[in-house]
């Protein structure tokens, strides 16, 4: 087996024997199986049920029904006795809401938005139907009088009705959220390994029997390979819960920004491994790592403020820019891709522009690393380190 | 075979190595002495290819060394290095592998290593649950994991208890019976004079002496006699042999060192005219003597040339 491939081999296992890492994973899954899972715990499979007092708060009940699909909510009607009946229905969470009449709901509470706008333009409905009919109105003219699309509402700016809360948007950002958190953990840990191979002097050892740069490759790939494991095993769970639970509903597009995010991982760790090298190269003590990794970090921070930017302004010149550096756009592009504001020429530019930015890191880290990596005293100026 | 020829190593405007050159034969026990800032690490430092000289070069069977031919030397730093949080044998196992041994023999010779120095009941511990004395000896086993051809030990010694001294004196001197230079540093000159069938001294950088340790005896040129007499004068009678010096004088007996020409005889004669000779021998220089004188000699020419 070449030396590369044994440092890559010994990076990744190394990590993942590791209690921590371990521990650390378990949490997270945790976490995604519970969000997943949790909504389903509460009510059921979604379905909004609704309880109904008598002949006319059934009607109104049955217009909602009707109406359910263009208010995006499913209803499920539940006949219950009387006010008591409803009450005890609502303390037991039989039901989240119930209709006394065509004109009053009681609710424990506050009853969401698209719930509250597709009861109230039911009774409103019925209301209505009612005094037409003692107008002398005959069905079929009614019918035609409600036949009419809910209201639409579009926005002046131009975010072309992006909604921040829709599932889709959120996934994402969550997705771009835990690749930071994975860029940010992985690339330290470059640089760690780097600088306790430095503080041990094993660095000397593993010299006699490897070439700088099969260490430095070996300890990128393995590291990396790691964590493109982790972020597989994470979509692939978060993924796989919402598919079998459909808590939400996932669009397409949705399907494919979050496929993106896993090539973004690649592009960017490898960005960022270069970086955090090239820190990890001129210090020589784990105490005085985090001050030589801090301006790394600073970077990465700044990528995530331009994922909230582009969430605020999309299509402005800021999102725009940080979704085409390189060292912001594995984080920002991936968000403007699920506002559904990038374009393709953007996401490929994008993507260009970060590979040929790691094709000038690489060289640059190797050659930092090949000068700082055996002077184990104290803190190495990075001209001294390029010097070889 | 290694061979250091007209090495020279510059870092600023010190120069910690000044045309460098001293040979290592096959299956020789090479001491490696000079106090500290002399450039012992450094020039192991070049061997092992961890440092580049400004000029000369070193070559191992009349070759110069590539990472190919490295690979099959075994190394221990001063400042030692391994994995403080890994276990020990694994490290062993993956230093083997680098080393190009397969995994299996990697594992066998690590494992047999670690029994060797008595090591084995604490191979799947972390090593810095070790003490010193045996993270040592974990070290060593790392330089010799995979047979190497060439040993370099940078104050292998250093740290150890006297068991852990003659463990590892055994190990080199096994290592050099089996056909490999063994070249280490250090300060106990007594450990390198039992040890050693050949040292090199150096003093700021430069060679002082180099060669086997019996052959500088002889090259030293100074005689001494220990002379023990029994009678009423046991000492003082020396003070009075023409051409010798008195370099010590105890309850039993003298030291004299004989000027270049003065017969030892005549001193046998005086001293028989003292007393009873119970005790009259050459006083063989030791390693440590040899190296001060070296060193003292060296530091003169280089003052004296600086005036």
């Amino acid at each position: 087996m070449s030396g590369t491939w044994l440092v890559t081999s010994r990076e990744f296992t190394e990590r993942l024997r590791s209690r921590a890492f371990l521990i650390s994973n378990g949490v997270i899954l945790a976490v995604i199986v519970l969000a997943v899972t949790m909504p389903l715990l509460f009510d059921g499979d979604g379905v909004v049920r609704v309880g109904v007092v008598g002949e006319g708060a059934a009607e109104v009940g049955s217009f909602a029904l009707a109406q359910q699909d263009a208010f995006d909510v499913e209803v499920e009607l539940v006949d219950l006795a009387d006010r008591d009946a409803a009450v005890a229905a609502l303390e037991d969470g039989g039901v989240e809401v119930a209709l006394l009449d065509t004109t009053t709901a009681l609710a424990d509470g506050g009853i969401g938005g698209r719930l509250e706008s597709l009861l109230a333009n039911a009774a409103n409905a019925i209301g209505v139907d009612r005094a037409l009919t003692e107008a002398g109105l005959d069905p079929q003219e009614r019918a035609s009088l409600f036949a009419v699309e809910p209201l639409t509402v579009e926005t002046l700016d131009e975010r072309d009705g992006v909604d921040l809360f829709d599932p889709s948007v959120l996934i994402v950002y969550a997705a771009v959220f835990v690749l930071y958190g994975l860029l940010a953990v992985y690339g330290q840990w470059v640089a760690q390994g780097i600088v306790e191979e430095k503080q041990s002097r094993v660095v000397e050892v593993l010299l006699s029997s490897l070439k700088p740069t099969e260490l430095l490759t070996g300890k990128i790939l393995g590291l990396g390979g790691l964590g493109l494991a982790q972020i597989l095993l994470l979509a692939g769970v978060a993924a796989g819960g919402l598919l079998a639970t459909e808590v939400v509903e996932v669009p397409a597009a949705a399907w494919t920004a979050l496929g993106l995010v896993i090539p973004w991982y690649v592009v960017g760790f490898l960005l960022y491994a270069t970086l955090f090298a090239t820190a990890g190269s001129v210090v020589s003590r784990v105490e005085d790592m985090q001050s030589a990794v801090l301006p790394v970090i600073m970077v990465l921070v700044l990528a995530l403020f331009g994922a909230q930017f582009a969430l605020n302004d999309p299509t402005g010149t800021v999102a725009t820019v940080a979704g085409l550096v390189p060292f912001t756009a594995p984080i920002v592009q991936p968000i403007l891709f699920a506002l559904g504001v990038a374009t393709w020429w953007q996401i490929v530019l994008a993507l260009a522009l970060a590979i040929a930015a790691i094709a000038v890191m690489i060289p640059v880290a190797a050659r930092i690393y090949r000068g700082g990596v055996l002077r184990t005293r104290g803190r190495v100026a990075f001209r001294e380190a390029w010097g070889g | 075979m290694l061979d250091i020829h007209q090495v020279t190593r510059r870092f600023g405007t010190l120069t910690a190595l000044d045309q460098l050159s001293f040979r290592v034969e096959e299956g020789q026990v090479f001491g490696f002495v000079g106090s500290n800032g002399a450039g012992k690490t450094t020039t192991m430092r070049i061997v092992m290819g961890l440092d580049t000289p400004d000029a000369g070069e070193v070559r191992f069977d009349g070759r110069p060394i590539d990472s190919e031919v490295r690979v099959t030397f075994g190394y221990m730093p001063e400042e030692r290095g391994l994995y403080p949080k890994t276990p020990v044998l694994r490290q062993l196992v993956y230093l083997g592998r680098l080393h190009r041994l397969d995994k299996a023999t990697a594992r066998s010779r690590a494992t047999e290593l670690l029994e060797r120095f008595g090591l084995a009941d604490r191979a799947d511990e972390p090593l810095e649950n070790l003490s010193l004395g045996n993270q040592q000896r974990a070290q060593l086993a790392a330089a010799l994991v995979h047979r190497p051809r060439l040993l370099i030990l940078d104050e292998p010694f250093s740290g150890l208890d006297p068991v852990g001294v003659d463990a590892l004196s055994e190990v080199l001197i096994e290592r050099a019976a089996a056909g490999v230079p063994v070249v280490f540093s250090s300060h106990q000159l007594e450990l390198v004079e039992r040890l050693c069938d050949a040292v090199a001294i150096i003093d700021a950088g430069k060679l002082v002496a180099a060669g086997e340790v019996e052959q500088l005896r002889s090259t030293n040129g100074r005689r001494l006699l220990r002379v023990e007499v029994e009678g009423p004068d046991p000492t003082r009678w020396a003070e009075r042999v023409p051409g010798t010096r008195v370099q010590a004088r105890d309850a039993t007996g003298v030291e004299l060192l004989l000027d270049a020409g003065t017969d030892d005889q005549a001193v046998m004669a005086a001293a028989q005219a003292a007393g009873a000779v119970r005790h009259f021998a050459a006083v063989r220089p030791t390693l440590a003597e040899l190296y001060r004188e070296a060193v003292t000699t060296h530091q003169a020419g280089m003052t004296g040339g600086a005036a």
